[in-house]
């Protein structure tokens, strides 16, 4: 499996990416059937069901579960729900898979000893899978050689980086890029200074329109990187809040727009929630992992759109230990959680009333400047088109 | 160009520079020139497309250079960006807190290349967490890093005279010889009033200061203090919003100056934050969470059994609640649902719930909230200051929780607590406040899981900060010691 993808790749990435090389529907299949493994696994059988459960249920030529070559995955989530351990985990999968996987930095940097732990204690979920690719266990130096890391301090660095030929060496199975919103928010600062007056001058909606465009570029360029070289694309986005009318702020993922949102295939939803209640037949140890559950529910899956941003579609626990990701069992644990608008109280008072009701939001900058960028997003096309008008009117 | 000089800082501008002030003045940034096209640049800025293209062609050689992406240019050193899976496990030190309990906790203690947040309230502990550091980060590997350490206040100066107590009375450092004994002359202070020179100091001193005088911690306390003067005196509503934008850019800003700066220069960058009260989640919240928090005065046995069938939803009068009306119209709803329900809140995205795991207070389940020390009451919930957007700039938080000892509580720990002082902070009505306990915690980091429970009991003595096991339980005796406490981390 790696070795006829590595070709691939290698003969991709050295020549032009222009042309891709004929191959016949037939070929391509038996390529298919013959590339082994078309997906890594994040190391919790729960969540890789969960990864390629869209309804569709045609397993017979797409063989394993869990991140899938050749598309994009995205997985957002507040600080602490453990999208860098999923990503840690899956390239602890493909590290020992045999293959080379590639992560990038944006934000904070990836925890070397965090990282080791893993790779030491890592047991694989499905033998079958890592024997038929790796027979022999693969020495730890080796493993850690196939590890390449980067850092993208600015946005500029990430886009230098998707476009330099070297940048996937052959076999490369996954590319993660952790916390890739905290690029965009510093380039493209969500800035609603220019709104107030009504109408914003030209220099405010060329950055905005920026911030969509260079989000488009970016998702193009990863999604030719995945497809080109049939690597796996892991993105971890953080969160930002909306204000709803009467239902309190929301969390959604820091990066969206439509086309960001169409370049994704898959998304999942990290959060957390009260442990579970325990059972009298539980063991201590179970009892302990209660603490460490966290929860992954599905948005969207192998481009079908399961659940709206900002609800979690279907959920499966998790834990997150020492040793990396695990199962968390719970009886009949992958379900729909059914949605119901509870009726609301009204408050007790009018806000009015209430002394600082209108400068509450502001003080802790909780629901601050979102909406602004949902608007933004909406008023887009528009924004581009008036651009376009205008370096049409004043060009020559 | 907007940004050039951040993005790449020793970029030649020279045979660029009839380009530059163009493109800046048409905001065209980095990120614009790598993603269009040379004939759009040009339009926009008006600039000739073969020199924009130039232009192009050399930023993204530049860049790959840094990234070690590019090899037919000859590189003089290593490429700084990238590294292999050995470099990265290979590269790791850190900071004791020089004590085994809270090092166990935070996982060997903080580490440099990150920007890490301790928050608290006031008299929680912080300054004092922080001045251990100072002088520990001086220490030999592994415990420091034998490096000096700078120390930026926004509030108070830097309690010389309790670093001086410090180094007298803490076991591990008294009993140093003399010359390997932390000094507090390689301790720097600098105060930045105002956010302006906050801004300015640490963009362009610090980096200088670090250099110069070979510093491997930085601490800022407190990082609010300054955000929170600026912001609150402009009290039309209508500029608001405005400047809550401005204010979540400048955090953004903030952040990743840090970050860049512990990540290039391999420092570790503390900050203190200070907290604000939270309140239960509002009424338009979904009821669970509600109840259940109310559920938690009621006086339960500790079983962990019972308590639960009340949070799954499902049957809530196995749980009397102490409320005669938890909310009616709730349990038509939920009682069809089948099976036992995954998640104990249909809307579990909200910011009202979600911040219970990010910010260190109200995560702990009300069945486990009666925890270890057997009391059964609610926990006084706060929320670290700059809200999530600054949360999202910080690799790992670190919350110090502080809780009262009421002289009328009828447990062992308030009698051994009597003899103690009065509590002047506490504000007076009420009980008498007998004295302070303490737990360290931490919330979320890439290096170590969250701590599990309350977190690790500490206390603050005349050696700094020192975890105590679950068995001892004491409360801090010497009065002149709690005000040097709250002087050094109260304006």
């Amino acid at each position: 499996m790696a070795s006829s993808s590595g070709q691939a790749s290698a003969r991709l990435s050295s020549s032009s990416s222009h042309r891709l090389p004929t191959v016949s529907a037939s070929q391509a299949l038996l390529n298919l059937k013959a590339s082994g493994s078309s997906a890594i696994s994040t190391g919790s059988k729960q969540l890789d069901l969960l990864l390629c459960s869209n309804g569709i249920q045609n397993r017979s030529v797409t063989s394993g579960e869990g991140l899938r070559r050749g598309q994009i995955t995205e997985v957002h989530g507040s600080p602490g729900t453990g999208k860098t351990t999923l990503g840690m985990q899956t390239s602890v999968s493909a590290l020992y898979g045999g293959d080379r996987v590639v992560w990038v930095d944006a934000g904070t940097q990836l925890a070397g000893p965090r990282l080791n732990e893993l790779l030491t204690s890592f047991k694989p979920s499905n033998g079958k899978q890592i024997s038929s690719s790796a027979p022999v266990t693969p020495r730890d130096d080796d493993i850690r050689s196939r590890f390449h890391h980067y850092i993208a301090p600015t946005l500029a660095h990430l886009l230098a980086m998707c476009t330099a030929p070297m940048f996937l060496p052959a076999g490369t199975a996954l590319l993660v890029v952790d916390s890739v919103s905290t690029l965009f928010d510093n380039a493209y600062p969500r800035n609603t200074d220019d709104r107030s007056n009504g109408n914003r001058n030209n220099d405010g909606k060329w950055a905005a329109s920026r911030r969509f465009s260079v989000m488009n570029d970016l998702m193009s360029k990863l999604s030719k990187l995945a497809a080109l070289n049939n690597i796996a694309v892991l993105v971890t986005c953080q969160t930002a809040t909306r204000m709803r009318a009467g239902l309190g702020a929301v969390l959604l993922p820091a990066l969206s727009g439509t086309e960001w949102d169409n370049g994704i295939s898959t998304r999942l939803v990290l959060f957390r929630d009260w442990p579970p209640p325990a059972h009298k037949d539980m063991s201590d140890a179970d009892r302990q992992l209660l603490g460490k559950v966290r929860y992954a529910g599905a948005i969207k899956v192998n481009g079908v759109t399961l659940a709206d941003i900002g609800t979690v579609g279907n959920v499966v626990p998790f834990t997150i230990q020492a040793h990396g990701l695990a199962d968390f069992d719970i009886p009949s644990s992958s379900q729909t959680v059914q949605y119901h608008t509870s009726p609301v109280r009204p408050p007790k008072r009018t806000y009015a009333e209430i002394a600082d009701s209108d400068g509450e939001e502001d003080e802790y900058g909780w629901g601050n400047g979102d909406e602004d960028e949902v608007l933004a997003a909406e008023g887009l096309v528009d924004d581009a088109l008036a651009i376009d008008l205008t370096a049409t009117e004043a060009g020559p | 160009m907007t940004d050039l000089l951040q993005v790449l800082p020793d970029f030649s501008t020279q045979p660029y520079s009839h380009l530059l002030p163009s493109l800046e003045k048409n905001q065209v940034t980095t990120a614009d020139l790598l993603t269009l096209d040379a004939v759009d640049i040009a339009k926009r800025a008006q600039v000739p497309v073969a020199e924009a293209r130039r232009l192009t062609d050399a930023v993204l050689s530049a860049l790959r250079g840094q990234l070690g992406l590019q090899h037919d240019i000859e590189i003089s050193k290593k490429p700084s960006l990238a590294s292999t899976g050995q470099e990265l496990i290979g590269r790791w030190s850190t900071i004791s807190t020089l004590d085994d309990g809270l090092d166990a906790a935070l996982g060997g203690g903080i580490p440099t290349g990150y920007l890490v947040e301790v928050t608290g309230e006031s008299g929680a502990g912080k300054t004092q967490f922080l001045l251990t550091l100072l002088l520990s980060s001086q220490l030999a590997p592994p415990a420091g890093l034998s490096k000096s350490a700078l120390y930026i206040s926004t509030e108070a100066a830097l309690p010389t005279s309790r670093l001086a107590q410090l180094l007298k009375s803490h076991p591990r450092l008294s009993s140093l010889p003399d010359a390997s004994r932390p000094s507090l002359s390689r301790i720097l202070s600098i105060q930045t009033p105002d956010l302006e020179s906050q801004d300015h100091i640490l963009r362009y001193q610090l980096p200088v200061a670090i250099a110069r005088h070979n510093i491997g911690l930085v601490v800022l306390d407190s990082v609010a203090a300054n955000y929170r003067a600026e912001f609150s005196q402009d009290p039309s509503a209508k500029s608001g919003a405005a400047a809550m934008a401005k204010r979540s850019a400048q955090l953004v800003q903030l952040g990743s100056l840090l970050r860049d700066l512990a990540r290039a220069e391999n420092i570790a960058i503390v900050v203190a934050n200070q907290v604000a009260d939270r309140f239960s989640p509002t009424p338009a919240a979904p009821s669970a969470a509600v109840s259940r928090t109310t559920s938690l005065n009621s006086n339960q046995s500790n079983s962990n059994n019972k308590p639960n069938n009340g949070d799954t939803n499902g049957s809530r009068p196995a749980s009397p609640s102490p409320q005669p009306q938890p909310q009616p119209e709730k349990r038509p709803i939920s009682t069809p649902r089948p099976s036992p329900q995954l998640l104990s809140t249909p809307d579990p995205l909200t910011l009202d719930h979600q911040q219970r795991w990010f910010t260190g207070w109200g995560d702990l389940a009300p069945s486990s909230s009666s925890n270890d020390d057997g009391i059964d009451r609610p926990q006084m919930l706060k929320t670290p200051s700059l809200g999530l957007v600054w949360t999202n700039q910080i690799a790992c938080r670190i919350a110090l929780i502080k809780e009262v000892v009421y002289s009328t509580e009828q447990d062992e720990q308030a009698r051994k607590a009597e003899g103690g002082r009065d509590g002047d902070e506490g504000g007076g009505s009420g009980p008498d406040i007998a004295g302070w306990r303490r737990w360290m915690r931490v919330v979320f980091a890439p290096w170590a899981g969250p701590t599990e429970g309350r977190g690790v009991r500490f206390e603050i003595c005349g050696g700094g900060v020192r975890s105590i096991g679950r068995g001892e339980a004491k409360v801090i005796e010497s009065g002149a010691l709690e005000s040097a406490t709250a002087a050094a981390s109260l304006p």
